[in-house]
């Protein structure tokens, strides 16, 4: 049976991105001194899953990379290495570096090779916790001779290991390079032989000198190179077992071929599976691997089986004739076997069994029995005739669902988003066609028409709940934005965050991000004052800055906040003036902290790399006025700044005032709206003759005639008859004048730029409920056109 | 009646690979997501054979064999460890918990169905 891996991928792209994300937000959240040892494991576990998945699925660049990381990850869990901020930064590059490896898998964008061997090579030394030697740099795998000599004997009988290997199929040549950089980083490596260069099928002979401990050598090997190829024997021990060229045979589970490391990928694979038909049910086949000298988990044949082998109740150790035991010195130990009662065919496969396995076929039993070594407990091979299987319990197929939630496409949501819009209207019609009928004899249709509008309503409500997501989507990579950042600016900041539960549509998510994560980067960058500079005013070193999201009326807001220097009232009006703004001394607060978002306004004395030139605040505020917010900001010289955005819950919907003018109908977003009245004479001012301003208590409102503005014949032009709606955009008021109020309404929003072209004034259209199509309103861009418009006066 | 693997991994994507490899071949197949969800749903449901990962969240591969070799019922079921690790320290851990044998991850469907084959046929 093939199966067709590839059909799995997609879990495992978006499993591995979740694993990288959460060990991401785990890592910031770590404390340095004090590691918590729950999330501590929960960041191996996360890194673990990743080898382990990515190894499944063949992507043995991903597997490579989290083996380093994990190892290290292990022991920092394990308390064999204390945590350091360095670490820390490792890591989350390592996250990076994984997350471009699994980009490029899935088809966005490349990894750069060597930036993927550089954290590597960064992660190794961390987890050997010794300064990067200089071989690294200085012995080259390519400058080593090919071929060198092949018996090699080295005088310091214990100060190496003879290491012999073939990479896992599908590994890169930059894999295989990395290999021998690090273990060239461990001491003095000679490439013996290998293939031919640009290859890496085929076998890799190598000789390390080196202080390291054989554990350091087989981890670095372990899960890159074929478990089943892998023999690490130590130097001395390979001289006295023999020739060099067979350190393999030391085992003695492939008799037939002693020198398995040197087979073809795949001869081995079917030298072990024609004893595999006898099922050798063995036997702590790791035991005699460990009572050899040679080292290294997948050395021996078991271990070619480290993979494969069968545990069973150890047997006596003499009891199987067919097995020869050698009682020999741990140099030499070569337990031998019988071609054809040989288990190590089975074990080379990668698996095995601890206890008496229910097995169909009864095998003959073996029994292997190695002396103990020095330090090594007496460790036994045995196989047993195993029972038929036993009969498992009947069971009710009682099927449970592992999974509570089902992926979606986005645009099966999106699409069922617009058919939702488009029920709402046919609802809105029907309800609007019926108003005329006799109610007497039509009672069920207006009653079933009343059905039909709270169901629609309640699928609309269902429908947009699902596009939903809590904010702390965007939230999350804020903890590595502020700690990046502060690093690269040398200030201490703490990030708090408030609210991430709140949730808003997923179109707002995205669009929202950016500015966000400019707001974010600004307050870092303007408002946060260097440590030392804090201290001298008396607060504490380390900033803090607050990130909150909550809703309110309908809408949602989120603050950025932070208890910073705030803003120079004096020197940004000098700024504007040095700007060419318009601006006097006699300005609101409110309006002078506005003009930062004005185009080609910079407060920061020195251009930075973090918030650019200026360009982003205005960006920010036509980004999020585009999704129909607003920016607010509140700042205290000295306290802090607040900025506070304003978003509607979703960009689909509105909720809408319809007003009249004339004969046309057009909907005023009901979030611009702060009430509505009937002026009186006395309310009206003029200006050079022009009646042109409203008083509404103490203030005075330039007014926004509509008809003017879209050229209405037949309209209302005296306001003393009219209706005034104050309307309040960027803090800024005015008055609209329109013929009369008709409702409110909840409208699907179509764009009138995707139908027809950009309007002035107008931001978009609907169709109301009689099938007409009202335009909504562009209310920030009237306030501003009113405020321009005004003579200078005013 | 087709026989019953409960296969119990916190990675979603080798729980696929897992289930539908042994579905194929023509297993009832039953996932849970950690050694808690496991051991519900081997007590739900006896199974004919257990696969578990080692590392997960909530419970362990190691207690979950330990739990389930208390029950009376999967005192003689066969449990396989599907892990990364082969050191020894885990083989010994392994079968003194009672887990009948390993397979070392990564390995392919093919090895994965011959290695449940000569469990339980």
């Amino acid at each position: 049976m093939t199966i067709d891996m590839s059909q799995f991928y997609q879990v495992f792209f978006e499993e591995t991105a979740e694993h990288l994300a959460s060990m991401e937000a785990l890592l910031l959240g770590l404390d340095t001194a004090a590691p918590d040892s729950e999330q501590l494991n929960a960041i191996f576990r996360a890194a673990h899953s990743i080898k382990g998945s990515s190894g499944t699925f063949g992507f043995t660049d991903l597997t490579e990379v989290t083996h380093i990381l994990e190892n290290l990850l292990d022991r920092i869990r394990k308390g064999e290495l204390a945590l350091r901020n360095d670490m820390i930064d490792a890591f989350l590059d390592a996250g990076d570096i994984l997350k471009e490896l699994l980009g490029a898998h899935r088809g966005e964008g490349a990894a750069d090779p060597a930036s993927v061997a550089a954290i590597c090579t960064r992660l190794k030394h961390l987890t050997a916790d010794v300064a990067v030697p200089a071989q690294t740099e200085t012995i080259s795998p390519q400058s080593m001779p090919p071929a060198a000599t092949p018996a090699l004997v080295v005088d310091k009988a214990d100060s190496g290991f003879d290491i012999r290997y073939q990479l896992a199929d599908g590994t890169q040549a930059l894999t295989a390079e990395s290999l021998l950089a690090e273990l060239a980083a461990l001491g003095e490596l000679q490439v013996l032989e290998r293939p031919a260069t640009g290859e890496t099928e085929g076998h890799w002979h190598l000789s390390l000198q080196t202080t390291a401990d054989r554990e350091s050598v087989v981890d670095l090997l372990d899960f890159v190179v074929r478990s089943d190829s892998l023999r690490v024997a130590q130097l001395g021990a390979v001289n006295l077992a023999g020739p060099a060229g067979d350190p393999g045979g030391a085992y003695g589970f492939f008799d037939d071929e002693p020198d398995v490391p040197v087979l073809p990928p795949g001869s081995s694979a079917n030298a072990a599976d024609d004893p595999g038909g006898a099922f050798g049910f063995f036997t702590d086949i790791p035991a005699p691997a460990e009572a050899a000298p040679i080292v290294g988990a997948a050395t021996s044949a078991d271990d070619a089986a480290g993979a494969y082998g069968f545990f069973v109740e150890l047997a006596p150790p003499t009891v199987d004739p067919s097995v020869e035991t050698v009682p020999a010195p741990p140099a030499t130990i070569r337990p031998k076997q019988e071609a054809g009662t040989t288990p190590a065919g089975t074990e080379g496969d990668g698996f095995g069994f601890f206890v008496e396995v229910p097995i169909k076929p009864a095998p003959p039993v073996l029994a292997v029995a190695a002396p103990p070594p020095a330090d090594k407990e007496v460790t036994k091979e045995a196989t047993k005739d195993v029972a038929a299987k036993r009969a498992p319990a009947a069971v009710a197929a009682t099927k449970s669902s592992a999974e509570n939630s089902i992926r979606v496409s986005v645009e099966k949501v999106d699409q069922m988003v617009n058919l939702v819009g488009e029920l709402v209207i046919t609802q809105a019609m029907l309800v609007q066609s019926a108003t005329d009928v006799d109610p007497v004899i039509f009672e069920r249709l207006l009653n079933g028409l009343t059905q039909l509008e709270r169901n629609t309503r309640d699928i609309q409500e269902a429908v947009m709940s699902i596009r939903m997501m809590p904010i702390s989507v965007v939230f999350s990579r804020f903890p590595r934005v502020v700690r990046d950042l502060s690093q690269k600016l040398g200030k201490q900041v703490e990030l708090k965050m408030i609210g991430e539960g709140t949730e808003l549509d997923r179109s707002l998510i995205e669009r929202i991000a950016d500015p966000l994560t400019h707001l974010v980067r600004n307050s870092l960058d303007h408002g946060v004052e260097m440590p030392e500079d804090r201290v001298a005013k008396g607060k504490a070193a380390c900033g803090t800055i607050t990130l909150k999201a909550y809703h309110q009326s309908g809408n949602i807001v989120i603050e950025v906040g932070d208890d910073g220097a705030g803003l120079n009232r004096s020197r940004i009006l000098a700024k504007a003036k040095e700007r060419g703004f318009t601006v006097s001394d006699a300005m609101t607060d409110q309006e002078v902290w506005g003009l930062i978002f004005e185009a080609g306004f910079s407060t920061a004395e020195q251009i930075t790399e973090v918030s650019g030139r200026g360009v982003g605040m205005d960006v920010v505020r036509r980004n999020i006025t585009a999704m129909g917010g607003r920016v607010e900001i509140e700042s205290i010289t000295g306290f802090g700044t607040r900025m506070t955005v304003r978003l509607p819950l979703t960009l689909a919907i509105l909720d809408g005032m319809s007003i009249a003018v004339g004969r046309e109908t057009y909907l005023i977003p009901l979030g611009y709206v702060i009430e509505s009245l009937q002026p009186t004479r006395s309310m009206i001012k003029s200006i050079s003759g022009v009646e042109r301003l409203i008083q509404v208590r103490d203030e005075y409102l330039p007014v926004i005639a509509l008809f003017e503005v879209f050229s209405i014949a037949e309209a209302q032009r005296d306001f003393e008859r009219g209706i005034m709606v104050i309307l309040e955009s960027d803090g800024t008021k005015a008055a609209l004048f329109v013929d009369a109020m008709v409702g409110q309404h909840q409208v699907v929003i179509k764009s009138l730029e995707a139908n027809y072209r950009k309007v002035s004034g107008i931001s978009g259209a609907t169709i109301m409920g009689d099938g007409r199509v009202a335009m909504i309103l562009d209310v920030s861009a009237l306030v501003t056109m009113a405020r321009s418009t005004l003579p200078a006066a005013a | 009646m087709a026989k019953t693997i409960l296969t119990v991994d916190d990675s979603a994507s080798i729980r696929q690979m897992v289930t539908f490899t042994l579905k194929n071949a023509g297993y009832e197949v039953v996932e849970a997501v950690d050694g808690m969800d496991g051991l519900e749903k081997a007590k739900s449901k006896t199974a004919n054979l257990i696969l578990t990962d080692q590392n997960m969240p909530r419970m362990d591969g190691l207690t979950l064999i330990k739990s389930l070799r208390a029950l009376p019922q999967y005192k003689s079921v066969p449990i396989l460890m599907l892990t990364t690790e082969s050191s020894d320290t885990m083989k010994s851990q392994g079968k003194a918990a009672g887990a009948t044998g390993w397979l070392v991850k990564p390995f392919d469907p093919q090895k994965l169905l011959d290695v449940v084959k000569k469990v339980i046929g």
